[in-house]
């Protein structure tokens, strides 16, 4: 089954093996993570210190030279909107994705890759090449966008005030990004529909592979959506269109930019759906793999997850409560958020119940898994706030928008991401991760991140704005000083606490314990192969018998588990 | 035949497989170009509707015969396809060469048209109508390269390849490529010289 005669440029670069392409994608997603993750500190030091000299340990003495170690207003947004976007757009979405999505979902459905592996090579090249367009924003001379991750014109079209061809860069790198994302979408949406092995029907699946798969379908319609709001943005910047320009900065009648905001969010609110699936997916499944219990209503949390992926393309408007909308709109849209908080707990209750009297073990993916419990439980919470009209006209561009959708996207995914590389590191390199490390870098991290994040929302209450440059400008705000400086050593502390993740991931590659077959005792397909697979995985396709998490089955006798691929016995 | 033995270690997947991929990929354009139907119906409701120089009756010709050269494409693209399931294929490559001649010459066409409005000073600049003129015709232009290279590779494809079950899978692929451009061009077509 193994290949023959590939050489190193076939099977480690222009490698067609969707795990091979899964770990590209992933080392990608952890450089632009650290990219990201500084940008954030240079930010959160401005509004501790602010306009006092970025200090040699975090400047590295080589940013900042000519304005004095100062962050100078522009730089700062620059810093946000390149923060937001490397994160969304290059950290997460390459990690769960392109990342843990080629990886997992061929061998949990026992197919021997995906069904057009010769796109899947080209969708990450596109991803590389969009990488590239982003990262040359920084050699302009004025520099990348900074017109924010959302890049709301006017400020984003060249009458709006943001100089230079940063943006222009920008959205260039987002309709590439986007590219590659559609082919990755065609290609697990298919794989999913045709190559599952006999026996794998739908609710059989994994929920890490239903999470995916999901997510795949909402990438396929609504990309192609911010894709077209994207060239018109384009073509705003470069050849003086005027889709989005408007009033006194028009030549003529001009067009709307309220237009953009409704094009950016039709696609920007199923995109938190979009990353956070794959999330819920992997916590349903882990939380049963570690607590030895079926998934608790399995086939519910299922349906929910769809009905929230249904739901969510039609609740956009919530973006937009203060854009002057018909109190009649506004009613609507915050009615039909606040449905989509009925799946949301239902699954989460199934959570809850899967942990119920469970026979849990804490390994590192689980830490991770419970961290997501809480995050995430904190996180929608805070949603229903800004989802009601009243209380988001007070709260919305405040810091508290900005804590909340940290605990959403921010803590859950980056735990989740943690918990996947911790529970498939012994599939993927065949070796295992450090536990003493992998449970200092959970704690301190878990920590920090709610401190950081809770005191955010705590900020925002106080009235205190988001894209800020200097909060001390204005008197009711210096009392929070304080506060900024804690919440900024804490997000220090973060930042120092992922070196030791890294650590941990490049040394338990080459020096970790050689890691046995199946050490989770999970039920799943990937675990019933050796590493390192082959290209083309299973020798024999499997058949499947039972759902994917029939831990402590009363018939099992020995263990508390048997693979998907045999029969229970007993059952039958 | 020695290039897809490289990829041996990986099963192909079947004709279905193959379609409905392109299925969802198709289905992605859609909601990209309704999303700029929709964006143009928005703003013309809101400053009304812009007429091109000359009412636009100017460029009707014109455009008119772009519409037919890519109709006339897409039905030579069907003859073909009849004639290749009637294992005819030598007549399948002249239809299938004939549809990449007439792709070919929309696009030069098409150029010929942006040529004619920009030195009657109709730009994207002018106004919305404008805009909409050259964003409707210049995405669609590029995705018709892409249904040229499609169809160029697919011509060389019918002269090397002697597997027909590859040759009749990638014909309905671009058959499927070719017709759904055509349906967007109409369109495009009324949208910008019919409806005005
Ligand atoms: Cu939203």
């Amino acid at each position: 089954m193994s290949t023959n005669n590939e050489s190193f440029l076939t099977k480690y670069i222009f490698s067609t093996d969707h795990k091979v392409i899964g770990k590209q994608f992933i080392w990608l997603g952890i450089f632009f993570l650290f990219f990201g993750g500084y940008l954030s500190l240079l930010m959160r030091w401005q509004l501790a210190y602010p306009e006092q000299a970025v200090p040699w340990w975090l400047s590295w003495g080589i940013f900042f030279k000519d304005a004095g170690g100062i962050i100078d207003p522009d730089t700062y947004n620059q810093l946000f909107t390149m923060h937001g976007t490397i994160m969304i757009f290059w950290a997460v979405t390459p990690i769960l994705i392109g990342g843990f999505g080629n990886f997992v979902i061929p061998l949990q459905i026992g197919a021997p890759d995906m069904a057009f592996p010769r796109l899947n090579m080209i969708s990450f090249w596109t991803w590389f090449l969009s990488s590239v367009v982003l990262l040359a924003s920084y050699l302009l001379p004025q520099g990348p966008a900074a017109a924010g991750w959302t890049s709301y014109p006017p400020l984003s079209s060249p009458m709006g005030g943001i100089p230079g061809e940063g943006q222009t860069l920008w959205t260039l790198a987002l309709v590439l990004m986007g590219t590659g994302t559609i082919m990755g979408a065609i290609n697990y949406i298919i794989t999913v529909v045709r190559l599952r092995a006999p026996g794998m029907t739908y609710f059989r699946m994994p929920l890490t592979v239903w999470g995916l798969w999901l997510t795949s379908i909402m990438n396929a319609v609504f990309v192609p959506v911010i894709a077209a709001g994207l060239i018109l943005l384009l073509l705003d910047r470069v050849l003086g269109t005027e889709f989005f320009v408007a009033g006194g900065l028009a030549s003529g009648p001009g067009g709307d930019p309220l237009l953009y905001q409704h094009v950016f969010w039709i696609f920007g609110h199923p995109e938190v759906y979009i990353l956070i699936l794959p999330v819920w997916g992997i916590v349903s499944d882990l939380l049963a793999v570690f607590a030895r219990k079926p998934a608790f209503g399995y086939k519910v949390t299922a349906i929910c997850m769809s009905t929230i992926c249904v739901l969510s393309s039609i609740v956009w408007g919530h973006h937009m409560y203060t854009t002057g909308m018909s109190p009649l709109l506004g009613k609507a849209f915050m009615f039909l958020t606040l449905l989509i908080s009925i799946p949301s707990s239902i699954f989460f209750l199934n959570w809850l119940a899967t942990l119920w009297k469970g026979n849990l073990h804490f390994e590192p993916p689980m830490i991770y898994t419970m961290g997501v419990v809480w995050v995430f439980a904190i996180g929608g919470l805070t949603g229903l706030y800004n989802a009601t009209v009243t209380s988001d006209i007070y709260l919305h561009d405040t810091m508290f928008v900005v804590g909340h959708f940290h605990f959403t996207l921010a803590a859950t995914l980056v735990l989740g991401l943690f918990a996947a590389i911790h529970y498939w590191f012994p599939k993927m390199f065949g070796r295992e991760i450090n536990r003493t490390m992998a449970n200092i870098h959970f704690w301190v991290t878990f920590v920090s991140m709610n401190f950081v994040f809770f005191n955010m929302m705590v900020l925002g209450y106080a009235g205190h704005h988001r894209r800020l440059y200097n909060p001390m400008e204005f008197d009711f705000l210096k009392p929070l000083l304080g506060l900024n400086e804690w919440i900024t050593w804490f997000a220090i502390i973060n930042g120092v606490i992922q070196l030791l993740f890294i650590f941990n991931f490049v040394w338990s590659m080459f020096k970790g314990k050689v890691a046995v077959r199946n050490p989770w005792g999970a039920s799943t397909l990937e675990w019933t192969l050796d590493a390192p697979l082959p290209h083309g995985n299973f020798a024999q396709t499997p058949t499947v018998y039972s759902r994917p998490h029939e831990y402590s089955h009363p018939s099992l006798t020995d263990t508390d588990w048997v693979p998907q691929s045999e029969p229970i016995p007993g059952t039958a | 035949m020695e290039r897809q033995s490289k990829l041996s270690s990986i099963p192909r997947v079947d004709s279905f497989t193959s379609h409905l991929g392109l299925v969802v990929m198709l289905g992605g354009m859609a909601m990209f170009f309704i999303t700029l139907f929709v964006s143009q119906s928005i703003l013309e409701n809101r400053f009304g509707v812009s007429y091109m120089p000359g009412g636009g009756s100017t460029f009707l010709f014109h455009s008119s015969m772009n519409t037919m050269v890519l109709i006339v494409a897409s039905l030579f693209l069907e003859m073909g396809w009849q004639k290749l399931r009637k294992d005819d294929s030598s007549s399948a490559i002249l239809y299938q060469g004939s549809t990449l001649f007439a792709s070919v010459v929309f696009l030069i066409s098409q150029v010929g048209l942006w040529n004619r409005m920009i030195s009657a000073g109709f730009l994207p600049s002018t106004d919305l109508m404008g805009a909409f003129f050259y964003a409707f015709t210049g995405l669609h232009g590029l995705h018709i390269v892409g249904a040229v290279g499609t169809l160029g590779w697919l011509f060389w494809k019918m002269h090397t390849i002697e597997e027909s079950e590859l040759l009749i899978r990638w014909t309905v692929n671009a058959r499927m490529f070719v017709h759904f451009l055509t349906v967007v061009w109409l369109f495009i077509f009324v949208r910008l010289f019919v409806m005005v």
